[in-house]
Parts: C-alpha cells; structure tokens; sequence
C-alpha cells in the first residue's frame, strides 16, 4: 500500500485481496473482492471474476459509473498511508517497508486507541449482507440467493431471486459493492433498498437494530489483535478421531499446544504438548484462531482466566493471567 | 487475444512516485502467468485514457 492514496481506495484492509473497476479518472464502475466469515473464496472465484469483468465492459460501454459520494470518493485530499503519523513508528523499526493492507487497519485502530475512543466490535468492519440475512450469490453477485427467515431482511420483503440494484440509492452489483455501503450505514435506522424481481422494481426499507453489525465469526480479521489479549500460545485443532481416543466429543475444544511465546503462558505453567479442552469456561469446539479471537473480543488486559489442559491425559486446571497491556511492534 | 481491461496491481511493491519513504521502498515483484500487469496507477490511469479501456485495479497481500 506504499504510496496509494487511501482516501481513494478505501475498503476491508483486513482482506488479502481486493479490486475495483474504474475508468481513467478514477471513477468507479464496480468494486469485486470481499468474503463471508466461512472462507477466504466464498465470493472469490474464476466465475464470479469473469461476471464482474463483463459486467464492468457493459458499464463502461455505457458510461455508468457510480456517483462520487461518500461510498465513492474522490481521493480529495489525498492520504497516503506513509502521512499517518502510526504508520511511520511501525515501519521505523521494520526492515522491509513494506505497507500491507492490514497495516492501514492497524494504524487507523491504534490511533482510536491512543485517543480512548478504540472498541472491540470496530473490528467487524465491512459488514456482510448476511448479517441483515442476505445471502448472496457467489457468482452473480447481485442476486439474492437465499434470505434467512425471520431477519430483518426476510421482514422487509426481501426474497431469494430478487436481484438488488442499490443500496440507500448506491448501484450495488457485487458482494463488494454492497459491504461498502454497509460499511457507511449506521447501527440504527431505515436502510433503503430497491430490488428486481419478475420485471419490476420492488422497494423496501430493511429496519436495523443494535449489533447488527457486530456479528460472525471475526477470526479471519488479522485487526482483532488490536483489541483484546491473545492466549501466547499456538496449537493444532485436534480431528474427531483424536478427539474420540482422549474421550471427547467431535463438538468438543481440543488443541494441542504447539509453541508458546507469551511469558502470560509459560507463567500459567502451559506446556507444549497440553491438550486445552476448556477457556474462560468455554469448551466448544474451535480452531487455535477462533480461540485466540474469542479472548481478543471478550477478555480485556490485564484480565485472569481459567484454563484446563489433559496432560498425559490427565486433566490439569491453570490460572492465566492475561498481559496487562498491548505489545506493540 | 487483447485484454479489454488494462490490469493493474497493487501491493506492498508498488512503485509509486512523491514518497517520503522513496529511498526505502520495495521494489516491484513480478506476477506470473501471462498478463502484463502495470505496477503504477498513473501509468495504468494514462493506459487507460489512451486505450479508452477501463482498469482493473488489484489489491493483493503477500505476507
């Protein structure tokens, strides 16, 4: 991100791909990019690329390009990510330069936090149309492909086959169009959306409630570490059969401790090779990431935690005490 | 066949110009496969203007 005006280019930082169809001025057509909480190529594949590369060719045929507004700014002023002053300490003491796109994230939450203003759930930023239940489709992206009964999408009329056509009146024809306005609409009020179905424009007001956009699975969001502390230590998700011969049930937490680099471990008496079957009281089953992101958005520093570990199969009660405040690189 | 979209990407390399870290950025690393990429936004945007083709612009991590 050396050097990109991100006042332009503003989208989900915490992905690891993105891209947007624009013209020579800069002007948008369509953004692609973009991913539901179950997977990196949910919405990210040959298909739905080559969908959008014919769809940006027609609107470019005709000159449709979105509206510069706030969903679609200009880039004026610029901002490169080398001017924030965050970004500068971080890259002091790193040898290569290299500004990746989860950087800009890190600085821009880090800056909240220096000013007292950071919260946990400013990590679910770009918020998925599922999180109004709005399943869309993964090729043809602007088709609803199911809507989950009972949400707020469901209650506004909104039906599996509509294919949506904006967004509080932004044109949205992929998955990444429509968690940009997402990502501009507030945590309550009315979200104006207009809709195709059978030849006519159908409209609907979808009703937003507290947290709608605090929900999901945030694990694949590198930013979380920003919130809350994390476990320091890794480990393996142990399979249904290694689970079955340490007596467990498939839906169980199993993970075996693999390396530990945070003295907050070593000094909770961890050791590799532990089997940790319970967290905070929490025994579901979850990946090493899933584990450290719970304690990320529901611990704070500084916080203790009880931890139980089968060692030699036997099983071992540990007390953790969480760092007390954020190491920074 | 010609490409109908000019292909740009973007990642930590991209050579940019009016850096305060110029003396330290990375240089550009090549994409395999058989598009030509430009590495540069201006570069892409002035492509663009003289091909009246639009552009693809990629965002990639390589961490």
């Amino acid at each position: 991100m050396n050097g990109i005006n991100i006042n332009r280019f503003q989208f989900e930082y915490d992905l690891t791909w993105m891209s947007f169809f624009q013209n020579h001025r800069g002007e948008t057509y369509l953004r692609f990019g973009g991913r539901e909480d179950a997977g990196p190529e949910t919405h990210l594949t040959k298909d739905s690329l080559i969908q959008a590369m014919n769809t940006a060719l027609e609107l470019h045929r005709s000159k449709m390009v979105k509206p510069t507004n706030r969903y679609e700014p200009s880039g004026e002023p610029s901002l490169t990510p080398e001017q924030l002053p965050i970004t500068q300490k971080m890259l002091a003491n790193r040898k290569n330069k290299c500004i990746h796109c989860h950087d800009i994230k890190t600085a821009q939450l880090r800056e909240l936090r220096s000013k007292g203003q950071l919260k946990k759930e400013m990590v679910f930023s770009y918020p998925s149309p599922s999180n109004l239940g709005i399943r869309l489709d993964p090729v043809n992206q602007s088709t609803i492909q199911s809507i989950e009964e009972g949400s707020v999408a469901f209650d506004a009329g909104l039906r599996a086959g509509d294919v949506l056509q904006s967004l509080d009146r932004q044109p949205v024809f992929s998955f990444a169009d429509a968690t940009r306005v997402l990502e501009l609409t507030p945590e309550t009020g009315k979200l104006n959306v207009v809709a195709h179905r059978v030849g006519q424009d159908f409209h609907c007001q979808i009703d937003l409630s507290d947290q709608w956009r605090a929900a999901g699975d945030p694990s694949w969001r590198d930013s979380t570490h920003l919130v809350g502390p994390n476990s320091g230590f890794w480990g393996v998700r142990q399979d249904a059969d290694q689970k079955s011969r340490l007596k467990l049930g498939a839906g169980k937490l199993a993970i075996k401790v693999t390396a530990i680099w945070g003295k907050w471990a070593k000094q909770a008496g961890i050791q590799q090779g532990d089997i940790v079957i319970m967290i905070d009281g929490v025994s579901d089953d979850m990946h090493i990431r899933q584990l450290q992101s719970y304690l990320q958005m529901k611990k704070n520093w500084g916080e203790t935690i009880g931890i139980m570990v089968l060692r030699q199969q036997q099983p071992v009660e540990l007390t953790m005490k969480l760092p007390d405040e954020p190491t920074e690189e | 066949m010609k490409l109908a979209v000019i292909v740009l990407v973007v990642s930590c390399q991209i050579v940019a110009s009016g850096l305060s870290f110029s003396q330290e950025k990375p240089a550009p690393t090549e994409v395999s496969g058989d598009i030509d990429w430009v590495f540069d936004i201006e570069e892409g945007q002035k492509i663009s203007q003289d091909s009246s083709k639009p552009m693809f612009i990629v965002f990639r991590c390589e961490r």
